[in-house]
Order: structure tokens, then C-alpha cells, then sequence
């Protein structure tokens, strides 16, 4: 199991645009972390320019598929995205613990 | 060697002159899949916006039911040139008025893009409508005009 976080940059008017699909973003992420896809996702503060949505999976695919899928994305609220690999090595669900000497 | 910290970008629109399901886009529709798979398997191909059901972005009509829209990611201006002007591509080019209505100017825009970023159609609307208003720019440019990566 690997970690991936997709980074969002949102429209400027990012909190106006997002009102009609908010609802159905939610019920999306909220599925995907039922499926164990998605553990944390919310928009960046102070300012709300984007957001970072922490997935894990056995590749990008899994936060790729979340993009190409997510309201946010289709309908204008998201300029652009990307995905990177994260190799978490601190904490509880670190993928690939490491521990000092 | 690095790799490249920017890739290309590429947006358009069409208007259909008649609806997807219709006799006269029977040709477009039935060698969509082929085109969408050439691009892919073409040298320089990165990424291009799908629905998840249907593999291709005929679904997607931010601009109205008649407008189709094409987002894309090359590796550079050669490339996408070579995929849209060397393949058979180029074939259905030529045969695009007997689908798509006279297309408003601009209709296709480019832009370089940091390399693993996906930008999303309203990215690409900006960017169209930047081209319009203010003519090529780095930030908007076309194959008349194409400007180095950055």
C-alpha cells in the first residue's frame, strides 16, 4: 500500500462556484473513504487557493480516478490537478516505516 | 538527464453540426475510439480528459449540448503537430466540416504546463478566452504561433 496526494488549484471565486456541487463532491469523497481510498481530504485556509486530498492505493490511479470523476473537477470549481506519490515513513500508517538507529 | 519540468497543453472546441447521434456523425463516433487510441500510442502522448464510462470527452459539454471540447497533454509542440497533422489523424481533419460547424476563432489553444499537472476544462475555457482577447502570449498561444517551452 502506497500513499498518494492530489493537489487541487482552485478558480479564484473558488467558494461561490463550489455551492452546486459541493454536495455531490462530499458524497464522493465520503465513498472513497468508505472503499479505503481516500483518508484525509479539505481545502487549504487562509487562502482557500486549493486543496490536497491524502489517498492510498497500489498506485496513482486511485486519486487519478477520484479526479477525473469529481464534480470540483468537471464542472469548474478546480483549474488543474496532479497527483504525487508521497513515501510516508513516520507515524501509524506510514507505508514504509522507518525508525531511527 | 532530467526530465522535462514542462509539458504542453492543448484545448478545443467544436460545434457539432448535427447531433452525435445522427446519421451524419456516424463516421466521427465509430473511429473516435481509434483516433483517442492513436493519440495514445503516439511518441510525445501524456494525457487526455476522458468520462470514466465513456473513455472519451464526448460527455462533457460545459460549453452547451452542440460543443464538443478536447483537452490534451504532449510532451511538446512537435509532438501533438506530428499526432495531429502526420497520422491518420489527419484524414478526419480534413473531413471536419461534414461534422462541425465553421468554428469560432480562436478554437484551439496551447500552453505549457508544469509537467504532471491536469488541467481541468475550465482551465482550458480561460485559456481560449485569453487567446481571444489579448492574441498569442506565452500563457495562450497556437500552432500559428508557438512559444519555447519556458
Amino acid at each position: 500500500m502506497r500513499h498518494f496526494i492530489l493537489f487541487y488549484d482552485f478558480v479564484p471565486d473558488y467558494l461561490t462556484r463550489r455551492e452546486p456541487w459541493r454536495a455531490e463532491h462530499l458524497r464522493l469523497g465520503w465513498a472513497a473513504h468508505e472503499r479505503g481510498e481516500l483518508v484525509l481530504g479539505g481545502a487549504f485556509a487562509e487562502p482557500a487557493d486549493g486543496a490536497a486530498l491524502l489517498f492510498q492505493g497500489e498506485s496513482a490511479a486511485v486519486a487519478e480516478r477520484f479526479a477525473e470523476t469529481d464534480p470540483y473537477v468537471r464542472e469548474g470549481v478546480v483549474l488543474r490537478w496532479r497527483v504525487r506519490p508521497w513515501t510516508t515513513v513516520i507515524g501509524a500508517q506510514a507505508s514504509q516505516p522507518v525508525h531511527p538507529a | 538527464m532530467n526530465p522535462p519540468r514542462w509539458e504542453l497543453a492543448q484545448f478545443n472546441i467544436a460545434r457539432l453540426a448535427a447531433p452525435l447521434d445522427s446519421p451524419q456523425l456516424t463516421d466521427f463516433v465509430a473511429n473516435l475510439a481509434t483516433l483517442n487510441a492513436l493519440a495514445e500510442r503516439s511518441p510525445g502522448f501524456v494525457w487526455r480528459l476522458q468520462d470514466e464510462a465513456a473513455g472519451d470527452a464526448t460527455s462533457l459539454r460545459p460549453l452547451g449540448p452542440d460543443v464538443l471540447v478536447n483537452l490534451s497533454v504532449w510532451r511538446d509542440h512537435a509532438s501533438l503537430r506530428d499526432y495531429v497533422y502526420r497520422t491518420e489523424h489527419v484524414e478526419f481533419l480534413k473531413r471536419r466540416r461534414e461534422w462541425f460547424a465553421t468554428p469560432p476563432s480562436p478554437a484551439l489553444v496551447l500552453w505549457w504546463t508544469p509537467a504532471g499537472e491536469r488541467p481541468a476544462v475550465e482551465e482550458g475555457l480561460r485559456r481560449l478566452a485569453r487567446l481571444a482577447e489579448a492574441g498569442p502570449c506565452v500563457e495562450a498561444f497556437s500552432f500559428a504561433r508557438t512559444f519555447p517551452m519556458p
